[in-house]
């Protein structure tokens, strides 16, 4: 559960600087009423993650499982995912109620606050201008499955969602007009073909996001309408309200002899254009009037404000023995914050965010 | 939400699972576990609570002969049969089981009703059908039947056959051929010279064995 970022201090010999934080936590309990008329599984879960407690792999915290290496070297790895508090393994503290029955009917509920006090456990090491903050112990989340097996196919469909009432990072939670609504909706599917040697999964998923930013948020880009658009004279229009995205996913797995595996998975997230997204541009204000270039943002910018990311990333692994794996992971974008050429006014493409990610686990 | 107030909970819901009740009990190195007590609370995760398993990965055995099962189960737990799903399920499964929990699951499994299973090609039925029924002379190759029964119901200690999943059945008889995995049966000089195509043919004869409920 557990991660660690190492980083190594030049000026000092032999001794290195050490960090580490809370990961995906899921702590449950769980019994099964089995017998000749009905199969029930029931549970109850204590996590820091929306869709951690989920069975299935095409839930957000788990479609593309790789661990990151830190809360922002993941974005490289995998396109942006919906529910707050998911960064490097969630950091937010919720309860979740499940039941599943006669292997036909997944059903599960929760709810979600800031991890703080009795339950800071579950944001540890996150400082706390970084840390995901809600307001209240009203912030559901829901989950409902259908599933069918026979001989060795097994499908799921499904679908969930979220709403959650969320301040802006780093700001006063005093303060109504740093809160924000996150609406999640989303569909799903898996099937999988399990007979020994060969198993094969595909998935599916998609989320629909409606992000309503905070008072603030909308009022602080409104008032960067000293922000020009490209000619140097043009105002940028005043930012939107709130935002839609769409994310969409689709993988296929395909692992022989519980050994040596493979992945191929596609991702496409498209949304709605809004100037508060913007992060590179020009002010005229900052230059007394001429154009120049101000508080833009290299690798992370983006120039047009609009969040589309297209890719595809590859998966070779290995367990050499049963509870080892290695592996490593490919990812490449064709469209990066909006699209595949000078994404964020610097100059940088959307190819140059390809990122080969190579790991080794051990579970135990 | 304050933690501590959880602890009395999880007491409550520990006392009322299968940690405290011996009739819900999960524990395969418990000896005090009625037989059937596991056969529904563990095995039936696999093979089904009434036996008739829906992945091909485990056999049925409903309406399997107990002496059987009561072989296997002792052969598991001694490593004498190490077929791959075998020493990757049944092994660390059996290994506590005591000899009366043995024919406890094994008494519970032979009562169970048998359901048919999936259809098979009517061509693959044919030709399995005359190997059940003669044999393949000129391979040595008995009719499985002479053992295994007219219905393939299965006659003492040789296993019943009907209904059983065709995968499973083709990948026990190349177990047979090709390994010593399961010792100590006539099997593998029956199989010696069998081919993948008859043995698939048999296997979904049997798999779809007519009137096999």
């Amino acid at each position: 559960m557990p991660s660690a970022n190492i980083f190594a201090a030049s000026d000092k010999r032999y001794s290195f600087y050490g960090h580490s934080q809370a990961d995906n936590i899921d702590l449950r309990y769980a019994d099964r009423f089995v017998d000749a008329n009905r199969d029930l599984v029931v549970g109850v879960s204590l996590n820091n993650n929306p869709s951690v407690t989920d069975p299935w792999n095409t839930a957000a915290a788990w479609m593309q499982y790789v661990p990151a290496a830190s809360l922002t070297s993941h974005q490289f790895t995998d396109a942006a995912t919906p529910f707050p508090g998911f960064g490097a393994g969630g950091n937010i503290a919720g309860v979740n109620a499940y039941l599943y029955w006669n292997k036909t009917l997944y059903a599960e509920l929760g709810t979600y606050k800031t991890a703080e006090q009795g339950l800071s456990f579950m944001s540890a090491g996150i400082d706390d201008a970084s840390k995901t903050k809600l307001s209240g112990a009203n912030n559901p989340y829901w989950r409902l499955a259908l599933t069918r097996e026979w001989g060795p196919h097994n499908l799921m469909v499904g679908t969930s969602g979220m709403i959650a009432h969320v301040y802006d990072v780093g700001t006063d939670t005093s303060d109504p007009d740093n809160l924000g609504l996150y609406r999640n909706t989303g569909l799903d599917a898996q099937y999988q073909y399990l007979l020994d040697p060969h198993t094969v999964t595909a998935q599916f998923a998609y989320m629909r996001q409606v992000q309503t930013y905070s008072a603030n948020a909308v009022a602080n880009a409104s008032a960067s309408a000293t922000y020009v658009l490209g000619d140097g004279v043009t105002p940028v229009s005043l930012a939107n309200p709130s935002d839609t995205s769409n994310v969409f996913r689709a993988k296929v797995t395909y692992v022989y002899q519980a050994r040596y595996g493979g992945s191929l998975a596609f991702f496409n997230k498209t949304g709605t254009t809004n100037t508060l997204n913007q992060t590179s541009g020009f002010d005229a204000t900052n230059c007394g009037g001429t154009v120049c270039n101000a508080s833009s943002l290299r690798v992370n910018g983006n120039l047009s404000g609009n969040p589309a990311t297209t890719g595809l990333t590859l998966e070779a692994f290995w367990f050499p023995i049963q509870y080892v794996r290695v592996g490593a992971q490919y990812t490449a974008y064709s469209k990066f914050n909006g699209t595949a050429d000078n994404y964020d006014g610097f100059g940088r493409n959307a190819r140059d965010n390809n990122t080969l990610f190579a790991y080794l686990w051990f579970a135990y | 939400m304050n933690h501590i107030s959880l602890l009395p909970l999880v007491a409550i819901l520990a006392s009322l699972s299968g940690c405290a009740n011996i009739e819900r009990s999960r524990d395969l190195a418990n000896p005090a576990v009625p037989a059937a007590v596991t056969a529904v609370q563990v095995c039936s995760i696999c093979h089904g609570i009434d036996g008739n398993s829906v992945s091909p990965n485990f056999p049925r055995l409903a309406a399997q002969g107990p002496d059987y099962l009561v072989a296997q189960l002792q052969n598991f737990r001694s490593h004498q049969r190490s077929d791959p799903p075998g020493f990757e399920y049944m092994w660390g499964i059996s290994h506590h089981l005591t000899d009366d929990q043995i024919k406890g699951l094994a008494d519970y499994f032979a009562k169970q009703s048998p359901v048919s299973n999936a259809a098979v090609d009517a061509q693959e039925m044919a030709k399995g059908k005359l190997i059940f029924e003669g044999g393949v002379p000129e391979k040595d190759v008995a009719p499985c039947m002479a053992c295994h029964g007219p219905q393939a119901q299965g006659l003492a200690s040789f296993p019943r056959l009907a209904g059983q999943h065709m995968d499973y059945l083709v990948k026990q008889l190349h177990v047979f051929q090709e390994t010593e995995g399961r010792p100590g049966t006539p099997m593998k000089q029956i199989t010696h010279l069998l081919t993948d195509p008859e043995m698939q043919a048999v296997a979904g004869y049997l798999q779809g064995f007519p009137n096999t409920q």
